[in-house]
């Protein structure tokens, strides 16, 4: 089932997952509560049933995952949803850039399903303020900071970077 | 819900069935600063709600959080946000849930974290 690259920043996302948190909470909740009470009917209620359609919902926001280099505990792997929403806060911390558009290369995965191996390459797609005087300078700084991020955050020490300034944009 | 027992009928396989529950681990995980919450995706929802309607060990499943009960390896979904690396996070969850249900000295069980979303702060 193939899911978009898309790099939109989307309000929509946060609030969607925000809403998805809590009702897993109150959930968790039901359960232990009725099965404290000795109750054997917790089965398919219209509560289950609707979290079912919700994490459909969520599994198409989230996307594939994406294989991580282990931590010295064990094995991780993060959806496309956060690689890309990394990528993007990352570009956007950088001043006069504004991210765009963020696409990965992978190598191929191990595990069979819908699954992505370690990302190899991201092109990372990008707004610069007008009146920017080094664009260049500007691109290297963006693709240190994804660089660093990327090894920081997820272990990722060879991800090769690619920058395009794709568009200009006024100073807020 | 209490953990399994040495008494219950779970015991003969204590050796490979933790003993803290999938709902003792969720709040173990949760503790964890970066933590936001549990966030299943389709795969561990179904899983929850098949051992619900088996009626199979209803303490190794919950959305988000499954105890394999063959080898006691556990996967967990999870958000994540704050300051803290995401990396960082991810294996202060692994301790934690090593600690709780195993021996973190043999690595064992294998905890697999899969992070669904990562808040923007």
């Amino acid at each position: 089932m193939p899911y978009p690259d898309q790099d939109t920043p989307d309000p929509e996302d946060a609030a969607a997952t925000a809403r998805y948190l809590e009702l897993i909470r109150s959930v968790h909740t039901e359960w232990d509560e009725l099965e404290s009470a000795g109750d054997s009917s917790v089965q398919l209620s219209a509560g289950a049933l609707s979290t079912i359609k919700e994490s459909v919902r969520a599994d198409a926001r989230h996307g594939a995952h994406v294989e991580m280099p282990p931590t010295p505990v064990g094995p991780f792997t993060v959806s496309e949803l956060t690689l890309r929403t990394l990528v993007r806060r990352t570009i956007d911390a950088v001043p006069d850039a504004r991210a765009l558009r963020t696409t990965f290369e992978y190598e191929d995965s191990p595990s069979s399903g819908r699954s992505r191996g370690l990302p190899t390459r991201a092109t990372c797609r990008l707004s610069a303020r007008i009146g920017t005087r080094d664009l260049p300078a500007l691109a290297d700084e963006v693709r240190a900071a994804v660089r660093l991020a990327c090894e920081v955050d997820l272990g990722l020490s060879e991800l090769t970077v690619d920058i395009h300034i794709e568009d200009l944009h006024e100073p807020h | 819900m209490s953990p399994t027992s040495p008494q219950s009928p779970l015991s003969s396989e204590s050796v490979r069935t933790p003993r803290t529950g999938a709902a003792e681990l969720i709040d173990i995980v949760t503790e964890v600063p970066g933590v936001s919450g549990l966030e299943p995706g389709i795969a561990t929802t179904l899983r929850a709600l098949d051992a619900r309607l088996r009626r199979s060990d209803p303490t190794a499943s919950r959305y988000g959080l499954v105890i394999d009960p063959g080898t006691g390896d556990v996967t967990v979904e999870i958000a994540v946000g704050g300051p803290l690396p995401v990396r960082s996070i991810v294996e202060e969850v692994q301790r934690a849930v090593q600690l709780a249900v195993g021996d973190p000295g043999t690595g064992r069980p294998q905890v697999l974290v899969r992070v669904q979303s990562l808040a923007t702060p």
